[in-house]
């Protein structure tokens, strides 16, 4: 179940809650959950509803969101908490995996991940004139954390990836 | 009322109104300006219609006020006297003529941008006109007589200079024309070389005569558009390398904002406040070409002003439109695309408004540091709107306030506008699209041989001050 994505899934609000707490539709082929099983069965592969008020967190909100939507990549990830820190040039914001993710721009508390880069560094792989690799390969991106949480790491890696390279739906 | 039983008979009883619900529709707009109803309305459809109408006001000595989205922010078709009549133009929308040679559209007053955009793009679509940060439903040609923004601004001026000529019925009932359409239809090709006397009407706020019929200046629609953000910061630097890049002469537009602007677009819920390490401003920038090549020179040209700009402040940031789109979604291309619906977040409340100015660019810098710091004080979101104008032969800026129309908030609202116009005022601005209030500060410092002339030519035209009495302080 945990390999499941939103292309797999639909969250069925007319269900009654534990009557039927999922089918399969042969018809389109997707496993319809009910909104509770759905809570427990896929934690933190949800964008939170209430996106900061900032500008870089506010931006960051969206592109997960379309990744939620989208299903092109996963936001869940290996550990069931988890928190990462990217520090930009105008301020951090953190990403905090719990029920779901949200974005914040309080940045207080510490990290497993931290993601040190600038906004012309984020610009130029949204633009398409790099690639997150490259950055990271000529250190514009730093990445500290990625020993303690290998598997975390490379599936935020994947995750802002798809995400910057515009591959949301 | 008597007048009500001859304006019937000029324009049929379902076009006259003198009940309390159309006047009250027609007593407000959405500022903070004292509302106050009109006797009645009346909707001509035809020029004949007008002149009679008018005849029959200057006969009776009955105030009357042009009006026709009344979309404009400035109390602007608020009568200012009792017993006015508001006569209401939207019925005459008609685009009489598109001159795809010449490049120009003759249009009556009820045109609104969203209708020019839907005719050229249909049967004219190698031509395109301009257009302002207002709804599509928002008048063309109210908006050219009031000298208003558009985003052709950056590289052609305020939208009065896209005026060819017009023809207006004045207050004794004389139909004219004014610019070369004086040598018949069919050639409304421009202004000059003629005593310039769309100035008699440009800019007076419906004090002149009705305008029935303008003729405004089309462009050629560019085969290459492209669009880039910046983000910047500080008042002095955003100001300075707006400006750098709008006198490198390569820009179509550029529409600089606070950034609490930005964010409203991008969803976040009033009231917007600034976050500490966020930038001060983000600005929208066109530049357009016959080639995908000129567009990309032009492009680079931009960056390299910015390339000098990041060594005095490293983070001012320039996002190419993929990138924007990438990071904002396709929403963004409704921000860019006008006439756009996009910048509805401004009307959150009842209440908007704004005291807007031209200015000489060297004052800019201190009006937008002058102007934030009052907003701030009154507690007001910041919502600063600036624009490189004409080349930057001059500037514009205006404070935008978005607000709930209680009666505390009006009164707050009307305290910092007129602390900002008396900052604007004092550095030589002059205020568009002027509320009456602004304009009597106006008046208070100009040259008083310019008011005096003023005067003389509405007595002029209007012997009998029949045309929105009361405006611009007169």
């Amino acid at each position: 179940m945990k390999h499941l994505t939103a292309r797999h899934v639909h969250v069925d609000h007319s269900e009654p809650l534990l009557w039927k707490p999922a089918r399969l539709d042969h018809q389109d082929g997707r496993i319809h959950f009910s909104p509770f099983l759905m809570s427990i069965a896929i934690r933190g592969d949800r964008i939170m509803p209430d996106p900061p008020n900032d500008l870089v967190g506010r931006l960051l909100h969206l592109l997960l969101s379309r990744v939620t939507k989208s299903g092109v990549a996963r936001l869940s990830t290996s550990r069931q908490e988890l928190t990462v820190v990217i520090e930009t040039d105008y301020y951090p914001v953190k990403l905090v995996w719990g029920d779901g993710v949200r974005v914040t721009p309080d940045w207080s508390g510490g990290s497993d991940i931290t993601v040190k880069t600038s906004m012309d560094c984020i610009v130029r792989v949204a633009s398409g004139q790099s690639t997150l690799l490259r950055e990271i390969l000529s250190r514009r991106i730093r990445v500290s954390g990625l020993v303690c949480h290998p598997f975390a790491t490379a599936r935020v890696y994947r995750l802002l990836s798809a995400a910057l390279r515009g591959q949301v739906g | 009322m008597n007048i009500v039983q001859d304006l019937i008979s000029v324009v049929g009883k379902e076009y006259v109104s003198d009940r309390l619900p159309e006047r009250y529709v027609y007593s407000f707009d959405m500022t903070e300006n004292e509302p106050r109803e009109p006797a009645a309305v009346v909707m001509p459809s035809t020029v004949r219609e007008v002149q009679e109408i008018l005849l029959l006001a200057n006969r009776t000595r009955t105030p009357v006020v042009p009006f026709v989205t009344g979309q404009n922010v400035g109390g602007l078709t608020i009568p200012q006297v009792d017993g006015a009549v508001v006569i209401d133009l939207k019925r005459m929308d008609r685009i009489v003529e598109v001159d795809e040679d010449a490049m120009y559209a003759v249009l009556e007053p009820g045109v609104t941008f969203g209708h020019l955009r839907r005719h050229l793009d249909q049967y004219h679509p190698f031509l395109r006109y301009t257009y302002p940060l207002a709804p599509p439903y928002t008048s063309v040609m109210a908006n050219a007589l009031l000298q208003g923004l558009c985003d052709l601004s950056t590289r052609q001026g305020a939208m009065g200079d896209f005026i060819n000529g017009l023809e207006a019925v004045l207050p004794t009932g004389e139909i004219v024309r004014v610019g070369s359409g004086v040598m018949g239809d069919g050639n409304w090709f421009g202004r000059y070389p003629l005593p310039d006397l769309v100035g008699l009407f440009s800019g007076w706020q419906g004090m002149t005569g009705i305008v029935t019929k303008i003729a405004v200046q089309l462009w050629p629609k560019p085969r290459h558009v492209e669009h880039a953000a910046l983000f910047t910061f500080g008042e002095q630097e955003t100001t300075d390398l707006v400006s750098a890049i709008a006198r490198t002469q390569v820009l179509d537009d550029a529409d600089c904002m606070s950034l609490s602007i930005a964010k409203m677009l991008l969803g976040v819920a009033a009231p917007v406040k600034a976050f500490p390490g966020e930038p001060d401003y983000a600005t929208l920038l066109t530049v357009s070409g016959n080639t995908a090549s000129e567009v990309s020179e032009k492009m680079s040209v931009v960056r390299e002003c910015v390339e000098r700009a990041k060594r005095v402040e490293p983070r001012q940031l320039l996002v190419p439109w993929r990138a924007v789109k990438t990071l904002m979604g396709e929403q963004a291309d409704s921000w860019v695309d006008f006439p756009s619906d996009a910048f509805k977040v401004l009307t959150e409340y009842d209440g908007l408004t704004w005291v807007g100015t031209y200015i000489h660019p060297r004052q800019w810098a201190a009006a937008l540091r002058g102007g934030r710091a009052i907003v701030e004080r009154y507690g007001f979101e910041l919502m600063a709107f600036l624009k490189p104008m004409k080349g930057m032969h001059f500037s514009e800026f205006k404070f935008i306030i978005r607000f709930p129309k209680d009666q505390a908030t009006v009164e707050r609202v009307r305290r910092c506008n007129e602390e900002i116009l008396d900052l604007a005022l004092s550095l030589g601005a002059i205020p568009y699209k002027t509320p009456v209030w602004a304009a009597k500060r106006l008046q208070s410092l100009m040259d008083p041989g310019y008011v005096a002339l003023v005067r003389r030519v509405r007595d002029l035209l209007d012997p009998n001050h029949i045309m929105n009495p009361g405006r611009w302080g007169l």
